[in-house]
């Protein structure tokens, strides 16, 4: 794979010095993220802002056949654009089922949808909206499954550093392409909140055919 | 002043293993002896800046400036590092050296230090890079308070702010000191890992009546 780059999360650098993350011994697991995905270390903060799921009585179908939200919620949930979610709890079919995002309104009230199917609908008791991040389960891709294996964590004078190495990781490839994918998150599952470490940024997006291996070598964290 | 600061490397390794809690540990603030020079690699933690043999065996040869010891603990073990300024209850050797190499059983002075021939004899070799404890500056006591982590979005960071740390001079001057560590009391893995040196450029002291501060204390993970 091409030049990687790598940045690690705010939050990730302040649950370092909370004595949160024991980058050693927990459980840390990488993701392959959406085609679409945009890295943000100031928002991604936790894995669960990868995988918003939202309940509420307060979303309904507006006339210009949006998801809109009275309590004005959507936007820091972490749905984005491009983003596939599934809607249930509408009366109407076609307001339900998977859709794509196309863009999210500043203020949190909407989510304009890339189809146009369905009708105006008012707020039922419940409805939920979820969706994720991470690259869907297909042809040797298990969503959240990946771990770290045999993690070492040095102390380096020569270079002023702690450093934090691994095995590399592969999946491989069975009836069909993983990917495309842009990049990969890393984050902490022993951590009470799932703190994400950080993204490695593939630059664009990476594929790999069928019986081929998706493989991130040299994976390392630093401490600076 | 222009104050200068920096992490040592076992501190960076301490945080990712979850060894230090900024927000709630105990961190003391040590006000550094003149001639200390901070080296980020060796001072990991309190031991490698005060430190003692115990009673040993030492032998004093003036040709190698060395003071070797039979049995015992070795001195890396007992925490000495290059640089260390030490001194000795030996007659004719008391000190005080600076530390210029230390192996398991030999600790070489610098060339410009002075050894006479002597030994063995069963005496103690201690270091102690702090300031002495004089006129208001008591060694090892001062604790930084209310602490307070943030995570910086706007700057990429974590940082940690407290309280002013103050001394106040009292019968004489406090200084001259080159600098302050910062250390975490509560760690017992490492134990008591140094987190980081404040450089203050050159010597600073308080003559009496005065208070010796330091001021806007940051500690930031970038």
């Amino acid at each position: 794979m091409a030049a990687t780059a790598a940045v690690l999360s705010n939050h990730c650098r302040y649950q370092l010095m909370k004595k949160a993350l024991d980058l050693l011994n927990d459980s840390i697991k990488i993701c392959l993220m959406r085609d679409g995905f945009v890295f943000d270390k100031d928002f991604h903060a936790t894995w669960d802002l990868c995988n918003p799921n939202y309940t509420s009585n307060t979303l309904s179908i507006d006339s210009s056949l949006r998801l809109a939200d009275s309590a004005g919620e959507l936007a820091n949930l972490g749905f984005s654009a491009g983003m596939m979610v599934n809607v249930s709890g509408f009366m109407d079919s076609d307001n339900n089922g998977p859709k794509w995002i196309d863009s999210i309104a500043g203020d949190g009230s909407t989510i304009t949808f890339a189809d146009t199917t369905g009708m105006s609908e008012e707020s039922p008791a419940s409805v939920t909206v979820e969706g994720t991040e991470e690259l869907a389960e297909d042809h040797g891709y298990t969503p959240d499954t990946k771990i770290l294996e045999n993690v070492v964590l040095t102390e380096s004078d020569a270079n002023d550093r702690a450093e934090l190495t691994c095995d590399d990781v592969v999946w491989a490839a069975d009836g069909g392409a993983i990917g495309p994918t842009p990049g990969a998150i890393l984050y902490d599952d022993d951590s009470s909140d799932n703190t994400i470490i950080g993204y490695l940024d593939f630059s664009t997006d990476r594929t790999v055919q069928d019986t081929q291996d998706f493989v991130i070598g040299a994976i390392k964290i630093l401490g600076t | 002043m222009a104050v200068t600061a920096t992490l040592s490397n076992k501190y960076k390794y301490a945080l990712m293993k979850k060894l230090l809690d900024l927000s709630a540990d105990t961190i003391k603030i040590l006000l550094m002896r003149s001639g200390f020079v901070f080296d980020k690699d060796v001072h990991e933690k309190k031991l490698n800046l005060m430190t003692n043999s115990g009673a040993i065996s030492i032998t004093f040869a003036a040709s190698g400036k060395t003071i070797t010891k039979s049995g015992g603990t070795s001195f890396i073990t007992t925490g000495f590092v290059a640089g260390n300024q030490i001194t000795t209850d030996a007659t004719l050797n008391p000190g005080p050296f600076t530390i210029l190499t230390v192996a398991a059983d030999v600790i070489t002075v610098v060339a410009t230090d002075t050894i006479l021939d002597e030994g063995p004899v069963t005496k103690t070799i201690t270091a102690n890079d702090e300031l002495a404890t004089n006129y208001g500056y008591t060694r090892d006591t001062k604790t930084l308070s209310t602490l307070a982590l943030t995570e910086d979005d706007t700057n990429d960071r974590g940082e940690m702010t407290c309280a002013d740390v103050t001394w106040t001079a009292s019968g004489g001057t406090i200084g001259p000191t080159p600098g302050a560590i910062l250390y975490d009391d509560s760690d017992a893995t490492t134990p008591d890992c140094i987190i980081g040196y404040l450089n203050f450029g050159s010597d600073q002291q308080a003559a009496a009546g005065a208070d010796f501060t330091l001021s806007n204390i940051k500690i930031r993970t970038t």
